[in-house]
């Protein structure tokens, strides 16, 4: 079972600092916990709210296996930008980083410049965006880099490729200035409840969060490869909400929990509700890998570009 | 002589493994570095024990993608972490030293950018700095839509107004906006948010920052152009500026000549530091300085030679021998590009004639290498400061790390016994370090 937190809701102070996070961080590593995820909704209010990606990258320092994901707004990113970033992410999370894909924010005045699109054409542009993002994360194949110093070759320039992206949205020349991220493709999250949301998950996601509501015919649409897992709020006693995530667990992959009173439910999480869960087999007693990827079961991807 | 003038120093990387072109060659050189949080964090930590002011990650989108014969063995900016994101990552592992990266006008969000460099302030306790580029290179625009860069007017047009729209949002908050008052449930006073309404040419944004007002107010804005339009843009937004001199006399007009374009703008020209670019190689007397420098020139692979003679001569050499002098045939009469980088090289081809080899193995790209002792070093940094020519330098070191701990450990020291540069740090943000005020909000009654 995999078993992610969102913080979020109450308990923050007022502005929270960089040693507030650590706190967090370090307690759900303390647990276990596969990832912890920022979607720039934490605290009392949305009107004081990091970057999640300059965040999660502070946070990697902190901490040693767990996975950070961090959201971006898709809609007003450029691909190339979201590859770069999230490539330097993966390196500096050591394979720990993870793309929370945000789309459809209703923020219409700071990008008001930008094309006013339809729901279709968000979406469309959302699925092209992120195909382009990962034929940039794979344009430099793993071998491409030689440092050789006797022979002056720093890299192989047959292993390196331009992506020649020509779309409705984008057009793309690559390749990335920047190695491919240590987990191949940084994993891909998606967290939307609408029809069009889970449509798009079975494009672009891998991993889905979806609420607890026909759980079944939602894994079929998904499809077999996305990770599915259900957001929980954490609620009730220990021994009872682990009780029902047991009955719940052949539905889906896992779960993310919605922490609602920081740092204290996290705490409760981690130190009653996981030795729950590693009592009926349901979770490991410590980490077994070492990259998110790992974590999700999710194999290394090889480049696209590879031969 | 002496001075009491404090002179202001940030470091610059470039290429993790150095300035020159085959540092990554060097057997000390650590050829993965650019990509190792831990070979920056060591760098920032060691500018840090130099007092340095700021650590300063230059960038561009793009990998090259033509010529790579030339650039798989000179791998200029082709396997580099995003600037903001390594910063983030290294301002935990120091407590004083200025943060400073590059992210271009011409391919990102202003309300992104605002909120990048903002977090990085607040991350860092306030040692965030933002270096404006237009970028000038079409791998750039291509890996964003476009075939070619936009013309350099219109790039600068819509770099002026994205500063001003990251600008505002900085200022979308007041300092005291945030009230926290438990008793009254008030998280923040609404007359103090300042949402910003801007329409213009390139942006419209209607719209505040969805983080408080940063530690330092605003993060301190750097530029480097060179052109009318760059230094108008600078005279007017910019409190960094690398200037790119290889002497003094040029080196003073051009301060002259920035700083005397402020008044206009009203302000005033201590609100902006000069820093001009001072590439060095240190030695325990010159001629080991020296002979530093040749054996690293003399590792650049005839191909990588070739290619950088060749584009700034605008001429393909990679079919010629080297060891006899460009026929003159093969060369342009005069440059489209960069006409300084041409004419600089046709000087010496007419007065000296030397082969191809001879002429890449001394070709600097306009930059004269300082190769001396630390006192010979510091005698020229005293030299530039005494003829007001700068108010500091962007130290550029031919390779890392060791470049760097030459200069902190051998160079700083003689600086401080001049009283020319700090023996601690005196404040906590890069605005203090540098003396540049801490700006108000421009709503502030």
């Amino acid at each position: 079972m995999i078993l992610t937190v969102s913080p979020g809701g109450g308990g923050a102070p007022p502005t929270p600092s960089l040693p507030w996070f650590r706190t967090l961080v370090r307690i759900a590593e303390r647990g276990g916990l596969d990832a912890i995820l920022f979607d720039g909704q934490w605290g009392p209010s949305s009107a004081f709210n990091l970057d999640p990606l300059p965040l999660i990258v502070a946070l990697a320092e902190c901490s040693t296996r767990i996975g950070l994901a961090g959201a971006i707004e898709i809609d007003h990113a450029e691909p190339f930008n979201i590859a770069r970033s999230f490539a330097a992410a993966d390196r500096l999370t050591a394979g720990r980083s993870a793309l929370i894909a945000a789309t459809g924010a209703r923020r219409p005045g700071d990008f008001g410049h930008a094309p006013v699109r339809t729901a279709a054409e968000r979406q469309a542009r959302a699925v092209e965006c992120i195909a382009v993002v990962r034929k940039l994360w794979d344009s430099w194949e793993d071998e491409a880099i030689l440092l050789d110093k006797p022979n002056g070759r720093f890299s192989n320039p047959d292993r390196v490729h331009p992506i020649n992206h020509m779309g409705d949205f984008f057009s793309v020349r690559g390749p990335l200035n920047a190695p491919r991220p240590l987990q191949g493709n940084p994993p891909v999250i998606l967290r939307d409840a609408s029809p069009e949301g889970l449509a798009l998950a079975r494009q672009i996601a891998d991993v889905f969060i979806a609420p607890v509501a026909d759980l079944p015919a939602v894994r079929q649409a998904l499809g077999d490869r996305p990770r599915l897992l259900v957001t929980v709020p954490f609620a009730g006693a220990p021994d009872q909400f682990a009780a029902r995530l047991a009955e719940l667990a052949s539905l889906c992959d896992g779960f993310d929990i919605a922490i609602n009173t920081l740092p204290t439910d996290l705490g409760t999480v981690v130190d009653a509700v996981v030795p729950l869960l590693r009592a009926r087999g349901l979770r490991p007693a410590t980490y077994e890998g070492k990259t998110l990827r790992e974590h999700l079961g999710l194999a290394r991807p090889r480049s696209q570009f590879a031969a | 002589m002496s001075t009491n003038k404090q002179i202001s120093l940030a470091m610059l990387i470039g290429s993790a493994s150095g300035g020159h072109p085959a540092s990554w060659l060097h057997p000390k050189a650590n050829a993965a570095g650019s990509t190792d949080v831990a070979y920056y964090r060591s760098l920032a930590q060691t500018a840090e024990r130099g007092l340095f002011d700021l650590f300063f990650i230059a960038d561009t989108p793009a990998a090259r993608t033509d010529n790579l014969h030339a650039w798989s063995r000179f791998p200029m900016f082709m396997n580099v972490l995003e600037p903001v994101t390594l910063l983030t990552a290294l301002a935990g592992a120091t407590t004083h030293i200025g943060l400073g990266g590059t992210v271009s006008t011409s391919f990102s969000e202003p309300y992104n950018v605002a909120r990048q460099f903002a977090s990085l302030d607040h991350i860092s306790y306030g040692r965030a700095a933002w270096n404006v580029v237009t970028s000038a290179n079409d791998y750039a625009a291509r890996n964003f839509g476009h075939s070619t860069l936009p013309p350099h007017a219109l790039r600068y047009e819509k770099a002026s107004e994205f500063v001003d729209v990251v600008n505002k949002l900085w200022d979308s908050w007041d300092d005291d906006a945030f009230v926290h008052d438990r008793n009254t449930g008030l998280f923040f006073e609404p007359t103090r948010q300042h949402a910003v309404h801007h329409e213009g040419k390139f942006f419209k944004v209607d719209g505040a920052l969805n983080v408080a007002r940063s530690p330092q107010g605003k993060p301190v804005i750097i530029q480097a152009g060179a052109s009318d339009t760059g230094l108008e843009l600078a005279a007017r937004t910019a409190e960094i500026v690398f200037a790119s001199a290889s002497n003094p006399q040029d080196a003073k007009r051009g301060y002259d000549e920035l700083k005397g374009r402020m008044a206009k703008y009203g302000r005033h020209p201590d609100q902006m530091k000069i820093l001009a670019g001072l590439p060095v190689v240190i030695g325990n007397s010159q001629q080991e300085a020296e002979d530093k420098y040749q054996a690293l020139q003399e590792m650049i692979h005839p191909d990588v030679g070739r290619f950088r003679l060749g584009t700034d001569l605008e001429a393909d050499l990679s079919d010629l021998p080297l060891d006899e002098p460009i026929p003159e045939s093969r060369l342009p009469k005069s440059a489209n590009l960069h006409k300084a980088f041409f004419d600089g090289i046709m000087k010496i081809i007419r007065e000296e004639n030397p082969t191809l080899r001879q002429l890449y193995l001394r070709y600097e790209r306009g930059r004269k290498t300082i190769k001396g002792t630390p006192k010979q070093i510091v005698d020229v940094m005293e030299q530039w400061i005494a003829m007001g020519a700068t108010d500091g330098f962007m130290m550029q070191f031919s390779t890392l790390p060791d470049g760097l701990e030459d200069f902190v450990n051998l160079v700083v020291p003689e600086l401080q016994r001049r009283g020319m540069f700090r023996t601690q740090y005196t404040g906590t943000t890069l605005r203090d370090h540098l003396g540049l005020a801490r700006p108000a909000n421009a709503h502030a009654a």
